[in-house]
């Protein structure tokens, strides 16, 4: 039996009706539309589901839509903003951290979780912070130093 | 997944009431890091699943004057993050932040990890060396338990029908205490624990000998372990005054492991008397983590 859910995502009141047993994952990709959020395990091992759960990185595989009544989530497609992109996308661009774009958006996400709460992070930090995000394509060496460039940038360190 | 019934209890005792009423056909829901996934895989397919979202008052960390009690849904994100936890007792925010990824820590909760009981648990042997207690709510009142009594098997935990885990709470170690967890595994992250070892030792100031040991072991038997025959040994003596073969032989004597997956076991025999070695080196040296 159906349930109505209301929550806020990406800023906007959003109600629907969902089943008990259907995930955030599910509900963000096929009932809302919003595809930037990928599917890769849906076992919370290969973090390319991440979204943020008021403002922290959580596997939207493994949420149940009605975990989120009455919170905030915040999607890739939530965070640039009066289209511009958000410094985290324009670094992974400029710097080549993206090859197939699979896992992108979640490591995006994570990223923006953790820079958010820890502006100058080291290289330990950051990947001890991203170890829940997988890339196949990369090597992870070009996401690093594109989340240090945009550290940088949100730091105000230069100009743009 | 399989559809279920949903239910989202309101109060402790509503929870407690529909577990009673439920009974196996039942599951709790904290996290979901455990359930989810099992569900997910189709190793579980309950009929009904009982959300403990709304029981928010489970949900805290608390600084007392004898020690810590933490709510039974405290993230274990929270966990790592604690500032006065860090400083305290760090070896619990440094067994939490070997689980998972910061996005599976931000949803999976202490009594998730500790009701779970998965011989590998990495929040088990830390509590163990801290001789830390839970607080078990049921229908016919509250009762407390050590943790060590708490675990039964794999999988299995002291809850009778009907009861949930509340509470933990963990006294502050002794003064001059230090103590730390390591974990083995193939990955750095996101993967369980081939062993796990937690020691919290004492020492006497001047001469550095060991005044008090308390050892746990995590992954080589059905339960998280106290390795008591270890921690004798190790008392009333100084790093140099220890046998490194017969430290040894009393680890592996101590645990039971098994062969699986993540190893066979012969070569957990080996590492837990290594780690275990490694934890008491590394204490006795005046490291800490």
């Amino acid at each position: 039996m159906k349930r109505k859910i209301s929550f806020r995502l990406n800023d906007q009141p959003v109600s629907l009706e969902v089943e008990p047993h259907w995930t955030l994952l599910r509900i963000i990709r096929q009932e809302l539309g919003l595809t930037g959020t990928k599917e890769g395990c849906g076992e919370g091992e290969c973090g390319s589901c991440t979204v943020l759960l008021e403002g922290k990185a959580v596997n939207a595989c493994l949420i149940l839509a009605m975990n989120v009544v009455g919170k905030a989530v915040t999607t890739i497609e939530g965070i640039a903003k009066n289209g511009q992109l958000h410094p985290l996308q324009a670094s992974f661009v400029e710097l080549g951290a993206i090859q197939c774009g699979f896992c992108s958006p979640g490591m995006i996400l994570s990223a923006k979780a953790l820079l958010d709460r820890q502006p100058s992070p080291t290289e330990e930090q950051i990947r001890f912070e991203m170890a829940g995000n997988l890339c196949r394509c990369t090597g992870y060496a070009k996401i690093v130093e594109a989340i240090q460039a945009a550290a940088e940038v949100m730091r105000g360190d230069r100009d743009e | 997944m399989k559809k279920f019934q949903y239910h989202e209890p309101k109060t402790i005792a509503e929870a407690c009431s529909l577990l009673s009423e439920l009974g196996d056909s039942a599951r709790l829901l904290a996290g979901g890091t455990d359930l989810i996934v099992r569900m997910k895989k189709g190793l579980l397919a309950p009929e009904h699943v009982i959300d403990l979202k709304l029981l928010q008052e489970l949900n805290y960390i608390q600084e007392t004057e004898a020690g810590y009690t933490f709510g039974a849904l405290t993230h274990l994100a929270s966990i790592v993050e604690h500032t006065g936890l860090k400083e305290r007792i760090p070896v619990l925010a440094s067994s939490a932040a070997t689980i998972g990824s910061s996005q599976i820590r931000n949803l999976a909760t202490l009594g998730g990890n500790l009701c779970n009981a998965a011989p590998s648990a990495d929040m088990a042997p830390g509590l163990l060396v801290l001789a830390a207690t839970v607080k078990i709510v049921g229908p016919h009142g509250s009762r407390n338990s050590t943790l060590e009594d708490f675990f039964c098997g794999p999988g299995e935990v002291d809850l009778a029908r009907g009861e949930l885990l509340t509470e933990v709470t963990v006294p502050y170690p002794a003064v001059g205490c230090r103590s730390l967890y390591l974990k083995h595994g193939p990955r750095k992250a996101m993967d369980c624990a081939v062993v796990g070892v937690a020691a919290a030792l004492v020492l006497e100031e001047s001469t550095r000998c060991c005044k008090s040991a308390r050892i746990a072991l995590g992954a080589v038997a059905p339960t998280p372990v106290r390795m008591r025959e270890v921690e004798n040994h190790l008392e009333g003596k100084r790093l140099a005054e220890i046998s490194h073969p017969g430290l040894a032989r009393l680890v592996q004597m101590g645990i039971e492991p098994i062969s699986d997956v993540r190893g066979s076991a012969a070569y957990r025999q080996e590492v837990a008397a290594v780690l275990t070695l490694r934890a008491v080196n590394s204490l006795m040296n005046g490291k800490e983590r």
